[in-house]
């Protein structure tokens, strides 16, 4: 290895209230696509909002790119560089597409707004929609968007398939598929083991607050066993994401 | 007939001053939650303030943005210096907004003593003049005020809609933590905001003190038809403030014109009324 890592993060602790959510949470993420997968409940999406600053953490460290952002706001974190794209998407219902855009905007940015409209051709489409007007795969098209007009080095992106008609999946395990070649860490949270695969190079497993494996997306394809152990599914038992909820 | 119009234009002139009132109250509720209970000091002092740039300069006009920025630049030193210490715990921000409007009541109280003051008008406006049809006379600072609020309502509207600060101001009273993960400084936003709800609360209190008077216990009368208003027409809506500002006005003017007796009661009956068919508020937006 030697070089450090993109994000790291060393024995990472969350509660909320009196639950122990997360319990010592060790990962690096690199300029490589890192998909995380785990049960409902094991504490994936905590480990998102404690990489974005949105939880208080009772214990452990985050660097990212060469910072300790252990106690860095927000904002903070996300002008280092992070781009965070939440579940559920959570676009601002009462903004237009347009000023979803305009709002990031900034100068010398790699990402324009003409740039977000000559990807995603359906948001200039609908660049006068309000935010919850639009589809589950626009407001996914949108929340990615503006992510990306931080320029990101690390996109965090939690459950981005859920809901989503299939070709839309596809179209998202596409872009992130191109993001990362062009060399964007990505982390992918995915309850769709499929999506995770075909969209990540590596991919961990949380169980119980805990990372418990990390390995080559091809080594867990080809290990039902584990898939069985940690993620209690049967290969090719899931078409649609409802059948893990 | 006339006596109910001109009843009418009193409720108009009541309720453009409540919208005053109520939409920097209203826009600081909105993205904050903060329940800002010195809104009405800040109304207080910009009415003072504006009395003496007024007195001083002899200008009127002067006189309101000199009490707007003072309150203002008074507002934004609120939520810089306290209110954002406690930025997440409202129900602390509250308590530490009730403190601050007893504070800043009594020091006014200690300069500005206990007497009425009204903001002597420019000529042009200080007498009345015949209202067409009807033949009678109706005071000129008051249609003035009424089209002060429009102006205003209107400007706020499209800073709010048309703006960048707007837009970054509606998407944090939509989703405050996303904005923050989007690398917006939002204890900034706050303090800018802060600052422009201040700016209206104060030209609120010069216009008032203009119209009619002001004297210890105008915050606090303000505060109250702001925390109505804005209960009636929906926390966060400028286009609620002003609805609700119009419901109240009026009813407190045709309550008082022709039920003075239980004048007050409509005003409550309303708000009742609202809570129990449609608690969020006229145009207000239940939370998700």
């Amino acid at each position: 290895m030697g070089i450090e890592p993109l994000l790291s993060i060393r024995d990472l602790q969350v509660h909320y209230g009196t639950s122990h959510v997360l319990h010592g949470v060790n990962l690096d993420v690199d300029q490589t696509s890192l998909g995380m997968l785990g049960r409902n409940g094991m504490g994936k999406t905590t480990l998102c909002a404690a990489i974005m600053g949105l939880v208080p953490i009772s214990g452990g460290s985050i660097h990212f790119d060469g910072h300790d952002i252990t106690s860095s706001t927000p904002e903070k974190r996300a002008r280092l560089g992070i781009g965070y794209v939440p579940q559920g998407r959570r676009v601002f219902r009462s903004l237009t597409v347009e000023e979803h855009l305009r709002m990031m905007q900034r100068k010398g940015s790699e990402w324009t707004i003409e740039r977000v409209f000559d990807t995603f051709v359906r948001l200039k489409e609908r660049r006068r929609n309000l935010g919850d007007q639009l589809s589950g795969g626009e407001q996914q098209m949108l929340a990615i968007s503006r992510a990306l007009m931080l320029d990101p080095k690390l996109l965090v992106l939690d459950e981005p398939t859920e809901g989503l008609a299939p070709a839309i999946v596809s179209d998202v395990i596409d872009l992130v598929v191109r993001l990362s070649t062009e060399g964007m860490g990505i982390m992918l949270v995915e309850q769709n083991i499929h999506a995770a695969f075909a969209a990540a190079q590596n991919v961990a497993i949380m169980v119980n607050g805990l990372i418990v494996e990390k390995l080559p997306t091809a080594v867990l394809e080809g290990d039902i066993e584990l898939q069985k152990r940690h993620l209690g599914i049967e290969p090719g038992q899931i078409t649609a994401e409802e059948d893990l909820v | 007939m006339t006596f109910f119009l001109i009843v009418t234009l009193n409720g108009l002139t009541l309720a453009a001053l409540y919208f005053l009132a109520a939409s920097g109250f209203t826009l600081i509720f909105g993205l904050m939650r903060t329940v800002n209970m010195a809104h009405g000091a800040l109304l207080l002092l910009g009415g003072y303030v504006g009395f003496e740039v007024a007195k001083t300069t002899g200008f009127w006009p002067l006189g309101i943005l000199g009490g707007g920025l003072a309150a203002a630049f008074a507002g934004a030193l609120i939520q810089f210096g306290i209110l954002g210490r406690f930025q997440g715990d409202e129900l602390r921000q509250t308590l530490a907004s009730i403190a601050l409007s007893i504070i800043m009541a009594d020091l006014m109280l200690w300069y500005w003593g206990g007497i009425t003051y009204q903001v002597a008008l420019p000529d042009a406006l200080a007498g009345g003049f015949k209202l067409p049809l009807l033949g009678v006379g109706y005071a000129s600072i008051r249609l003035v005020l009424i089209i002060f609020a429009v102006v205003v309502g209107i400007t706020l509207w499209l800073v709010i809609a048309k703006t960048r600060l707007g837009a970054i101001i509606r998407a944090g009273v939509d989703d405050r933590e996303m904005l923050r993960a989007l690398g917006f400084d939002v204890a900034k936003i706050f303090i800018i905001v802060f600052a422009l709800g201040g700016l209206l609360a104060g030209m609120a209190g010069v216009v008032a003190a203009s119209a009619l008077s002001i004297a210890p216990g105008t915050d606090l009368q303000f505060l109250l038809s702001s925390l109505v208003v804005v209960i009636v027409g929906g926390m966060g809506s400028v286009g609620g403030a002003a609805l609700g500002a119009l419901l109240i006005g009026l009813a407190e003017q045709y309550g008082l014109a022709y039920a003075p007796t239980y004048g007050v009661v409509f005003t409550f009956a309303i708000m009742v009324f609202v809570l129990a068919v449609r608690p969020q508020g006229l145009l207000g937006r239940s939370e998700t």
